[in-house]
């Protein structure tokens, strides 16, 4: 007899989850289960457990703040936050890519480095002057690695003068762009 | 007036209209905070990654292709944020006895602060339960879906979200059953 009220239990307990569920249920199965509570302690008692449970879980729905208080974000100046393959405003950078690089360019890092290398260029194109004046600074040795390197230069470029200006704008185009790049993938993960 | 479809509302967005994409969160707006509240519990993270999420969803406006409903869109940039946010930052997970504890030690003198809400322990016992019937039983209540809409929103069959809903709530009941909750349950 305890066995067979055990067997029932175990089914009534499965079917009063399912009773707050309206769809969960056959009509017999909830008289079963109407029938079945009053004559059971364990039953009513696990009844109440799922009722409590069951309106604490219906009220969560009043834990849902109101969607104002995310928006504010979304909510910038227009163009702040522009969805993608939106229709651009007229005059609007194309390519986010050229943005980023020119981001980057114009970097404090990015502005350094353009520094450097026109200084560079500059100190290669005014390298004899510079060269005298290390030379009555009693230092001879960045004039002759100027030398060597305008030589250098000479010689690989024979002489021609768009070949040579070739050489210097690929020269810093390389520097530039491959520390424009560092510099993009710094700024791209702070 | 009927209410515009969720594609109406798209498309109207993405011509720069703000009021259309307003209406849009809004609608879907309990779904997402369920569903990142189903990994993050009620962290303070929760604020922060709501706000990525409609960012997100403005910014990435243009790449829903409506292959798929937008709750179900909007759901996986939720999920997936919430997901990130976790990952980053491990839950520290807090079981019955050290929040009794806890609560012991600052408030010793008063025996009535052992006494727990039902909330307080339903959202206890949410935490404990697979992740799954979790985000499942949120759906269901606290952002109101029907299992229909719960299987869109989840991409599984409807039968399986009734499982989900059904298992999630048994293991709770399971939790709940246990003699603290139902001492605290009497008292209160």
């Amino acid at each position: 007899m305890s066995n067979h009220l055990n067997q029932n239990c175990e089914r009534f307990e499965a079917m009063i989850v399912a009773w707050f569920d309206a769809d969960d249920l056959s009509s017999v199965e909830r008289d079963d289960l109407n029938a079945h509570i009053p004559t059971c302690a364990s039953c009513r008692e696990s009844f109440e457990v799922t009722s409590r449970m069951e309106a604490a879980l219906m009220a969560r729905r009043s834990d849902v703040p109101a969607v104002d208080s995310f928006l504010p974000v979304i909510s910038a100046p227009v163009g702040a936050v522009r969805p993608v393959g939106a229709v651009r405003p007229v005059g609007a950078v194309s390519h986010p890519k050229l943005l980023a690089a020119f981001r980057a360019l114009m970097s404090p890092a990015g502005i350094s480095i353009m520094l450097m290398s026109w200084t560079a260029m500059l100190a290669l194109h005014f390298r004899k002057q510079i060269g005298e004046v290390f030379v009555w600074t009693s230092s001879d040795r960045f004039s002759a690695l100027g030398n060597d390197v305008a030589n250098l230069l000479v010689t690989i470029s024979r002489g021609d003068t768009h070949v040579l200006t070739g050489i210097y704008v690929a020269v810093t185009v390389v520097v530039l762009g491959s520390m424009g790049l560092i510099t993009l993938r710094y700024v791209r993960n702070s | 007036m009927p209410h515009p479809e969720d594609s109406e509302l798209v498309a109207r967005a993405l011509r720069q209209d703000e009021r259309a994409f307003r209406d849009l969160i809004q609608r879907h707006h309990a779904m997402a905070y369920a569903a990142v509240r189903s990994v993050l519990g009620d962290r303070d993270e929760v604020q922060d990654v709501m706000q990525m999420v409609y960012l997100k969803a403005y910014q990435g406006l243009a790449g829903f292709r409506g292959d798929a409903r937008f709750s179900t869109w909007l759901y996986q940039i939720a999920r997936r944020e919430a997901l990130d946010v976790s990952s980053k930052r491990r839950v520290e997970t807090v079981d019955v006895e050290t929040v009794e504890l806890a609560a012991g030690a600052h408030h010793a003198a008063d025996a009535a602060t052992h006494e727990r809400s039902e909330r307080e322990w339903i959202a206890s016992a949410l935490g404990e339960i697979d992740e799954t019937y979790r985000t499942a039983i949120e759906l269901r209540y606290m952002a109101e879906k029907s299992y229909e809409e719960i299987s869109e929103i989840m991409s599984v069959p409807v039968g399986t979200v009734k499982t989900y809903v059904h298992r999630g709530k048994a293991e709770m009941k399971r939790i709940l059953s246990r003699p603290a909750w139902r001492a605290d349950a009497s008292k209160s």
